[in-house]
């Protein structure tokens, strides 16, 4: 980190959003044991996100009850992921990609099969939230709420996908912003198409050239020795 | 002036400057078991906010040495041990017994004690070698120290060349109806608070009249600046109730 980073003010309203982040991923952690055992292996090991789009970056110690999240941290994170929020998310929690909605490249350096282990968690996690409303709602009510949650994020995770489908579709095939699959095929085709009639006739220029000297010194002159080429 | 004649303020009182460091101990011995929840009513749950943003700027790197000094219950040397790692070491400090009873206690809950130790110190004469940590906390106590400038310098002895210190502590608010708000949430609640929690007005009377006689954040970073840190700089927080100084000995 740089000198001008660490001269920064913290950010209050940053600080307080980054912890209930942190409180909720937590949360969902205790509710899931199986997935907080597994993460708990990593413990003190870091990830570092960085964000291109708002420019922002995120810090994630694995501590043996679950994550702490920092906006900067000195310590070298023992995988760095780098891109847009959408390409990120794609990438961290398995999202179906779509050529120009989300699913773009994402830098990653460091450890690869600790990001995967993070993802396959991620993608694992089954939130409990019985075992969460429960303490408030009691048992009852709580089941009723879990099977009402459950349904409600199985609806939201469904239209996620079909709304970035369709965004895919308008983008890809709509709104002419980025070509369509059958588009780049043609244009691949067109362009392997061209390759060859370019070396064809780089071969034929070849060819020529090698029999130009026997013409050549059958000709008296040629008009660059005369000195006389017109343009 | 000897130190017999001498006298410093506890809160809105001028006392013998032996007396206020037994009088600030008897005040924490009356709250250790519940200056966390106190901690929480009082400052509507922002002092973790602040803690967070002064771990946040303390740039602790695993087999870093970290002295959390009037740590107290111990939340920052929580953070420090996980930060430091295996290869790194916390020292949680102390003036009172009582507090530190609390801290090691959730330090041991929270699987910290493998390089975590808790030690009763004074924070005017430290007892550790020179060049000692690679950073130094010291969040809500320096209040408390009668000797501010003494403390300052044994701080900037302990730290290794390069390391930080940083203090969190009430500070004055940059707005005057901030100020007037504070002020009177300070001194009408609190003291409510302390006695329906702990059984204690007195010693959260104490809390709002100590803020009061705290130096300003410029008179701070003007102590530090004397003891010898360097790039001293100062974050203010929540309008200035709260500031958070840093400087490094370099």
């Amino acid at each position: 980190m740089s000198l001008k980073d660490q001269s920064r003010s913290p950010g209050l309203l940053s600080t307080t959003a980054l912890a209930t982040v942190e409180r909720a991923i937590n949360t969902a952690l205790r509710s899931d044991p199986a997935s907080a055992d597994r993460l708990a292996v990593h413990a003190g090991r870091l990830i570092a996100i960085e964000v291109t789009l708002p420019p922002m970056a995120i810090y994630g110690l694995i501590v043996e009850d679950g994550v702490e999240l920092y906006h900067r941290s000195d310590a070298t994170p023992d995988v760095a992921v780098k891109g847009s929020p959408m390409d990120l998310a794609s990438l961290l929690l398995n999202w179906k990609t779509r050529p120009g909605v989300i699913g773009g490249p994402v830098d990653i350096t460091g450890n690869r099969d600790f990001l995967q282990e993070l993802q396959q968690i991620a993608n694992d996690l089954q939130i409990d939230w019985g075992a969460i409303l429960e303490p408030v709602t009691g048992s009852e009510l709580a089941q009723q709420l879990d099977y009402s949650a459950r349904r409600l994020f199985g609806w939201a995770k469904q239209a996620a996908t079909r709304l970035t489908e369709q965004l895919g579709d308008y983008v890809g095939n709509e709104s002419g912003l980025i070509p369509s699959r059958r588009d780049v095929y043609e244009f691949g085709q067109d362009v392997d198409e061209l390759r060859m009639d370019v070396d064809r006739l780089d071969a034929r220029i070849q060819r020529l050239k090698t029999r130009a000297p026997s013409t050549s010194s059958s000709s008296p002159s040629s008009p660059q020795d005369s000195g006389s080429a017109t343009h | 002036m000897s130190d017999d004649s001498k006298v410093t303020h506890f809160g809105y009182q001028q006392v013998p400057w032996q007396e206020k460091q037994q009088k600030v101990a008897g005040v924490f011995r009356s709250v250790a078991g519940k200056y966390d929840v106190m901690n929480d009513l009082i400052s509507m749950g922002s002092h973790r906010i602040l803690k967070r943003m002064t771990i946040e700027l303390a740039g602790i790197r695993p087999g870093h040495k970290v002295l959390d000094l009037a740590g107290g219950t111990g939340d920052l040397a929580i953070k420090f041990s996980r930060l430091v790692g295996e290869t790194g070491q916390v020292v949680l400090a102390d003036i009172n017994d009582a507090m530190l009873d609390v801290g090691r206690d959730r330090l041991f809950d929270a699987g910290c004690s493998h390089n975590t130790q808790v030690t009763q110190v004074n924070g005017e004469c430290l007892p550790f070698e020179d060049n000692s940590f690679h950073c130094i906390t010291i969040a809500f106590g320096l209040r408390n120290i009668t000797d501010k400038d003494a403390a300052l310098r044994s701080m900037l002895r302990v730290l290794k060349p390069g390391g930080r210190l940083l203090v969190l502590e009430f500070s004055t608010p940059t707005n005057k109806h901030l100020a007037k708000a504070y002020d009177a949430y300070s001194f009408a609640v609190w003291p409510k608070l302390g006695k329906l929690i702990v059984n204690d007005a007195d010693s959260y009377q104490y809390l709002a009249e100590s803020i009061r006689m705290h130096p300003d954040q410029d008179t701070l970073q003007g102590m530090m600046d004397t003891a010898g840190f360097a790039r001293t700089e100062y974050f203010n927080m929540i309008g200035g109730i709260v500031a958070l100084h840093r400087g490094f000995k370099f």
